[in-house]
């Protein structure tokens, strides 16, 4: 068996050893290993938005040609983070593991299970074995970064005078991974959801937060207005008496990948809170 | 029923207390991309029962006026206990979140996805975007390197809220020859008309603009960080953005020193972002410092700056927050640089 691999191996390498009289001679015995896994890959605890990939299958490729259906591949998720973001999915086996050997198989199927803290943090390795006893082992490492969501406060309060002189707030938020510095690649359904909400001006009738949907968010601003001018108490000229007497507030969670109110995944810092009082409004977080 | 109990309460709720609203930025680009045809129209009736509008269509020959009918997409009343009064918008199907005041005599540059002259007016698909009625006239006719004589033309009109959308237009349809337009504006009374104007002239490419936006909101801000803004959010969040987008090195100095002047979050933030979009290694001299600053974001943020002129990786703000010290150490010393 071992003299049939090593004549296969030596008829696969002729092409490569007439190319290399051409070429750069490759080093040693001219077998090379490279991993090949075309995604970013996300981390999402329930939900799945379109154009994001929570798995990839990796493959070796392997030079020559043709050599990549025979061997020993050993792929292994090391680094800082490692095994912490990223899982490989074992053939006829349930759950995510931190090895996964092969024999004449260069593929591998991953899955994400948590994300980067660090970029880079996540190396995936893998370790070939050409067929045979004459040719050592080699190995590549690819670097990734497992990305997730995170809310970010993108603009400090706005205020547009409204009713009775009143000011209502607007506060620019931003959809970005982790790291909250880059901008996520694809829009997001998102919502918003209230708990918490609290009257703190007896007899107050202003209207109850109602909660938002928002279709393929990448930017938004939340709004949250005073009063109307028929409500109780009244709403009052911002910097006018009384201007800060709280009427209620509110905790408000965001959440991506759901249009429905109170589903999909809370935002990474996705818990903000406001107040409205009777000259305005204020996110107060 | 289900049906008008759904109607009524998205009614309600339109009047509620919190809400999302989108931020959209204009991409001309993308609207020619999916619009067979660009037409201007006047309003000359609207008819909220009918949901329809009559319209002047001035079409892409420029040679032929026609009349045809809108349909709107929506008739939404005012906010009763405030006015009492009846409006009508144009909603655009491709950006629910786009709602056009129809005002008789206003006028429209209109992205249609049929070719049909009068057929095409039954049904707005793309984008469309208010011009002067005057100007309209005078420019009928609409391939794209006419867009942009709508819209400089549009800027002098007596209407201020048609002047602001010009700009915004040209802040993207416009090229190097709009900036005289663009730069006799940003000195206008009108608060509006002066920051369009400014994020248009930066967008044009006079990143010296970024000045006047910058004091603009300084002069506008309200206790430690709020800003009093504008109802159209597009109008000041395309003007922080494009403050940040500047990527011209000789930008840098007058970026660095605002920087340092800054006292607002908002501001530093900004500035932050723009000496990394700018991506020249001497903004780290001017960053670093603000890694130390009292606001977590802007010290978060100064560090990841700092780290990718660098061209180094960064950590979550929670392992930054937790090894800050560690952290500010390392960058004192100064990292060496990855290849």
């Amino acid at each position: 068996v071992k003299h049939t691999y090593l004549c296969a191996l030596v008829i696969l390498l002729l092409p490569a050893l007439a190319r290399s009289q051409t070429r750069e001679a490759p080093q040693g015995d001219g077998i090379r290993v490279e991993i090949v896994q075309p995604y970013n890959l996300w981390y999402f605890p329930t939900v799945l938005p379109a154009g994001y990939h929570v798995s990839d299958v990796a493959r070796a490729y392997v030079e020559p040609p043709g050599l990549d259906k025979h061997g020993t591949f050993k792929w292994e998720v090391v680094g800082s983070k490692g095994f912490g973001a990223l899982g490989l999915v074992p053939s006829g086996e349930r759950g995510l593991v931190q090895t996964v050997t092969k024999t004449d198989d260069k593929y591998v199927n991953i899955y994400t299970k948590g994300y980067s803290d660090a970029e880079g943090d996540v190396t995936l390795r893998l370790t070939y074995t050409p067929p045979g006893a004459s040719f050592p082992a080699r190995m590549d490492e690819k670097t990734l970064t497992v990305r997730t969501v995170r809310l970010v406060i993108e603009s400090d309060e706005q205020y547009i005078p409204g009713a009775g002189g009143s000011w209502e707030c607007r506060r620019g938020m931003k959809a970005t991974d982790q790291f909250g510095i880059n901008a996520i690649p694809t829009a997001i359904d998102i919502n918003e959801f209230f708990a918490g909400w609290k009257s703190l001006y007896s007899g107050e009738n202003w209207q109850a937060p109602a909660p938002w949907p928002l279709a393929d968010a990448i930017e938004w601003c939340d709004r949250v207005n005073p009063g109307a001018s028929s409500t109780i108490p009244l709403p009052v000229h911002r910097s006018g008496s009384g201007d800060s007497t709280p009427v209620d507030e509110a905790q408000q969670t965001w959440r991506y990948g759901s249009m429905t109110v109170g589903s999909g995944d809370a935002f990474l810092d996705g818990e903000v809170n406001w107040r409205r009082n009777r000259g305005y409004a204020e996110h107060t977080n | 029923v289900k049906k008008s109990i759904f109607t009524f309460c998205c009614f309600i709720l339109s009047f509620s207390g919190a809400q999302a609203i989108p931020v959209k930025k204009t991409n001309f680009a993308e609207l020619f991309a999916h619009a067979s045809s660009v037409v201007g129209a006047q309003v000359i009736e609207v008819d909220p029962s009918a949901k329809t509008a009559r319209v002047y269509g001035y079409p892409a020959d420029g040679l032929s006026v026609f009349e045809a009918r809108l349909r709107i997409g929506a008739v939404y009343k005012g906010n009763p206990p405030a006015s009492g009064i009846s409006v009508c918008f144009l909603r655009v199907p491709a950006d629910p979140g786009v709602f056009i005041d129809l005002k008789v005599g206003s006028a429209y540059l209109l992205f249609l996805q049929n070719a049909e002259p009068v057929s095409l007016l039954s049904d707005v698909q793309n984008g469309a975007f208010q011009v002067d009625p005057l100007a309209l006239r005078e420019t009928a006719a609409f391939p794209s390197n006419r867009i942009e004589a709508l819209f400089q033309r549009s800027s002098t009109s007596p209407n201020i809220e048609v002047v602001v959308k010009a700009l915004q237009a040209l802040a993207f349809v416009g090229t190097s020859n709009s900036l005289p337009v663009v730069e006799g504006l940003v000195s206008s009374t009108n608060d509006e008309v002066r920051l369009a104007a400014a994020t248009a002239a930066v967008r044009l490419g006079d990143w010296k603009r970024i000045e006047d936006i910058v004091t603009f909101w300084e002069g506008r801000s309200y206790g430690n960080d709020g800003y009093i803004g504008f109802p159209d959010h597009n109008l000041a969040s395309t003007s922080w953005a494009t403050v940040g987008e500047v990527s011209a090195k000789e930008a840098s100095p007058v970026v660095s020193r605002m920087l340092h002047q800054a006292k607002s979050t908002r501001i530093k933030r900004t500035l932050i972002q723009t000496l990394l979009s700018i991506n020249d290694p001497q903004g780290v001299s001017a960053v670093a410092p603000f890694i130390e600053d009292a606001d977590s974001r802007v010290a978060y943020e100064a560090y990841v700056t700092v780290m990718k002129l660098r061209g180094r990786p960064c950590v979550t703000p929670e392992l930054f927050e937790r090894d800050k010290a560690a952290i500010k150490d390392e960058i004192r010393k100064g990292c060496p640089q990855v290849k």
